[in-house]
């Protein structure tokens, strides 16, 4: 570099005043590399999106406000997949809100040396990626892009033979990355014991029946599930049993297993029962059962003229108002149930005393009909029995205060009874919204109402439809007219300064 | 405050006055059209989670533009003045030092701010063609361009104290140049590096100016950065200020 004027100054004194710029220089960056940290330590993020799309729920602030464990969050993905730049913008706040979170973005394309690593880390295999790890302690908690997305599939367009275009409509990634954090910062996990030996879905099977994904969709929320059979040996359920699943039963219950799950019940324990058409000629004693706690499964297999893709399905749009469906109908979803019996509560001059509140969940269209004649394993019409062109509720929840000095571990004793339990089977627990479904009513049977109330958000999908035309015009007025038009305004100026 | 102004103003009429000026907003104006094209022909039809008006940021197109364009506004701010000799006249008329680097600072960012106004009307035109009102967000655009606002000053700042160090424009351009590849590369080696683990990864995180602009095109503003930033060109605005005042005491 030159020097503009030429020395005035002994070189002593020159060193002098140089070391004193030094000094302040030195002094001022300090401070401000502070002003940094502090902003750092306490930062605020403005959203200024029309939608807020990534302001932060009240729960999901309270969660990360009163986190007591360091949860790392390590975020695997490409940064020109989709969703990215929402994961990656909502984890930043989530960073923003919490000093017991650590974020990494990890894009796989630019850093795979890193993504190697994590993948060693967190034994994940090659093909594993576009995922956020959660980890807090042993506990480790993966969410895969695949769960993120909220699809919106214009069914009834698609019934009428239309579009099978499918939208992302909405993003629900802070529902799951909030429960993540609660699920890997929380030490105790709940149990939940899955009931066999009269013919329910096999927990293990990988069959389209088999209920393998619903058991991973039970772990993936932070709890222990365990097969259970309730044989004369054993006098209860396990003390530390929260929820007893019982997921297709086709065959009767002993009377001293129902004797078992009404101790557990009046204990405040929480009970899933999905019932289905195999059961619908043999009573299996639930049916009875259920009748003290306000529910009433019918001897009859549900359709719904309308709402149906094949005919024995029903896609359920018709919600009632309940913390396990109110997210399916503020977002428009649909569940898919297979031959569902119905399920709905009883009258209430039925009601025993001291009833439960009973609130019927799915219903069908106002097209809806019940089949109770069964003949050759095909149910049909019976025009004395059955009702049609109407709404058939086909499942319902049932919640009844803790007993005093009975219930006071477990508290308010939860049911919810389902008429189908295909519908959380391998194959059509990926089908419509039943994999919400069946997380929604895992949850509040868990009573982790933190994981009900975070909504997803809506996302808008960006389209370009430009024709050829118009690309055309665009091309050229980038690219000549508005570029040319400045360099033209700039010559005639030169031009007329120069005169 | 009124002798900054008008030297801002001084600073402004030195780019128009020339062909220079319009030579910088129209080279930026076809590197936009360059890049939108590009963009639109291939994102035509494919249904993207983010409007192109958002994409267009996380493209390389746009540190190509912004490395280019600070060096060439800045590079004129103080070694201009030195080869052709008004340096001296400027640095003896009753201003003090600091009004000097102000309304350098002031002038350079001014024309910065210029140059990237067209592309708001790039926008507009990509909105009317696509007739969808969500392309283009108001707010989410004019955190945008708060965002690019904050990065052009410290690249401004950047720019003001390599020209005054010089009074060849081309060592001037280089320095600055290099200053603001130095930065944006630091950005892209935070990518390798884990935040959570190295306390580099967190100060290379902190100062990723490619992280910035992501946020700021989401319609994010988050104190951290605009903190980064104001600290950042105050610092290099002390550093320039110390050159300036340097004729004194070498």
């Amino acid at each position: 570099m030159d020097d503009f004027s030429p020395p005035s100054f002994p070189s002593g004194r020159r060193l002098g005043i140089a070391v004193h710029v030094a000094i302040a220089a030195s002094l001022l960056l300090a401070i401000l590399v502070m002003l940094n940290y502090l902003s750092a330590r306490h930062p605020v993020r403005k959203d200024l999106t029309s939608g807020d799309r990534f302001v932060l729920s009240p729960l999901t602030i309270q969660v990360l406000q009163n986190l007591t464990n360091q949860v790392r969050i390590t975020v695997l993905y490409d940064s020109e997949v989709g969703l990215f730049s929402h994961v990656d913008a909502m984890l930043q706040g989530y960073r923003g809100l919490s000093s017991k979170i650590t974020l990494d973005v990890v894009d796989y394309s630019l850093a795979p040396g890193r993504a190697i690593q994590i993948r060693d880390r967190y034994n994940l295999g090659r093909d594993d990626k576009d995922l956020v790890i959660f980890e807090a302690g042993k506990e480790t908690r993966f969410v895969r892009s695949s769960e993120l997305s909220v699809y919106d599939a214009d069914v009834n367009r698609m019934l009428q033979g239309g579009s099978r275009e499918v939208r992302r409509s909405a993003f629900k990634g802070e529902a799951l990355f909030t429960a993540a954090i609660l699920t890997v910062s929380q030490a105790i996990r709940p149990r939940v014991c899955y009931l066999q030996g009269h013919g329910e879905h096999d927990p293990q099977s990988s069959d389209q029946n088999g209920y393998r994904k619903f058991i991973d969709l039970l772990a993936e929320r932070n709890v222990t599930v365990d097969p259970l059979t309730l044989g004369a040996t054993r006098e209860s359920l396990p003390s530390d049993c929260e929820l007893l699943v019982i997921a297709g039963a086709n065959r009767p219950l002993e009377a001293n297993t129902l004797q078992k799950l009404g101790a557990f019940l009046d204990q405040g324990g929480r009970l899933l029962v999905l019932m289905n058409v195999e059961s619908l000629a043999i009573a299996t004693g639930l049916e009875e059962f259920l009748i003290r706690w306000g529910i009433a499964v019918r001897p009859s297999v549900v359709a719904d003229g309308q709402q149906t893709t094949g005919g024995s399905d029903v896609l359920v749009g018709e919600f009632g108002a309940h913390p396990v469906v109110n997210p399916l109908a503020h977002g428009h979803h649909k569940v898919q149930l297979l031959l569902p019996r119905t399920v709905g509560k009883i009258p209430e001059k039925f009601m025993p005393a001291d009833p439960p509140k009973v609130e019927q969940l799915l219903f069908t269209s106002d097209a809806g009909q019940t089949k109770s004649r069964i003949r050759d394993g095909s149910a049909y019409f019976d025009s004395r029995i059955d009702i049609q062109g109407q709404k058939i509720p086909m499942a319902a929840a049932a919640e009844k205060g803790g007993l005093a000095g009975v219930t006071a571990n477990r508290g308010a004793t939860r049911i919810v009874v389902v008429g189908d339990s295909f519908c959380f089977g391998n194959q059509l627990i990926e089908s419509a919204s039943n994999r919400d479904f069946a997380g929604l009513a895992v949850n509040w049977l868990l009573d982790r109402q933190q994981f009900l109330a975070i909504g997803p958000k809506p996302i808008h999908e960006y389209t370009l439809r430009l024709t050829p035309i118009q690309l055309t015009i665009l091309r050229w007025l980038f690219l000549m007219v508005l570029p040319g038009s400045v360099l033209l305004l700039g010559f005639v100026v030169w031009l007329r300064r120069r005169a | 405050m009124n002798v900054i102004l008008a030297l801002i103003r001084r600073e402004l009429g030195g780019y128009f006055k020339s062909l220079i000026g319009y030579v910088v907003i129209a080279a930026v104006l076809f590197l936009f059209g360059f890049s939108f094209v590009d963009m639109l022909d291939k994102l035509n039809g494919i249904p993207q989670d983010a409007p192109v008006t958002e994409q267009f940021y996380a493209t390389v197109y746009f540190w190509v533009i912004l490395l280019i364009t600070a060096p060439m506004i800045t590079m004129r701010a103080f070694a201009l003045e030195k080869s052709t000799g008004t340096y001296e006249s400027l640095m003896t008329a009753p201003v003090g030092d600091w009004q000097v680097v102000l309304a350098k600072f002031g002038g350079t960012l001014a024309f910065f701010a210029l140059v990237w106004l067209p592309l708001l009307g790039c926008l507009f035109i990509i909105r009317h063609f696509t007739g969808d009102p969500a392309t283009l967000d108001p707010r989410v655009t004019a955190g945008t361009f708060f965002g690019i606002l904050l990065i052009g000053s410290l690249y401004m700042a950047m720019g003001c104290f390599a020209s005054s160090l010089t009074r060849s424009q081309i060592i001037a351009a280089m320095f600055s140049f290099l200053l603001g590849v130095g930065l944006f590369v630091l950005s892209l080696r935070s990518v390798a590096l884990s935040s959570s683990e190295s306390g580099w990864g967190a100060v290379l995180d902190h100062i990723s100016v490619m992280r910035h602009l992501f946020d700021f095109s989401r319609g994010i503003i988050d104190t951290r950065q605009v903190v980064f930033y104001l600290t950042a060109t105050a610092f290099f605005l002390y550093l320039t200020q110390r050159v300036v005042e340097s004729r004194r005491w070498k």
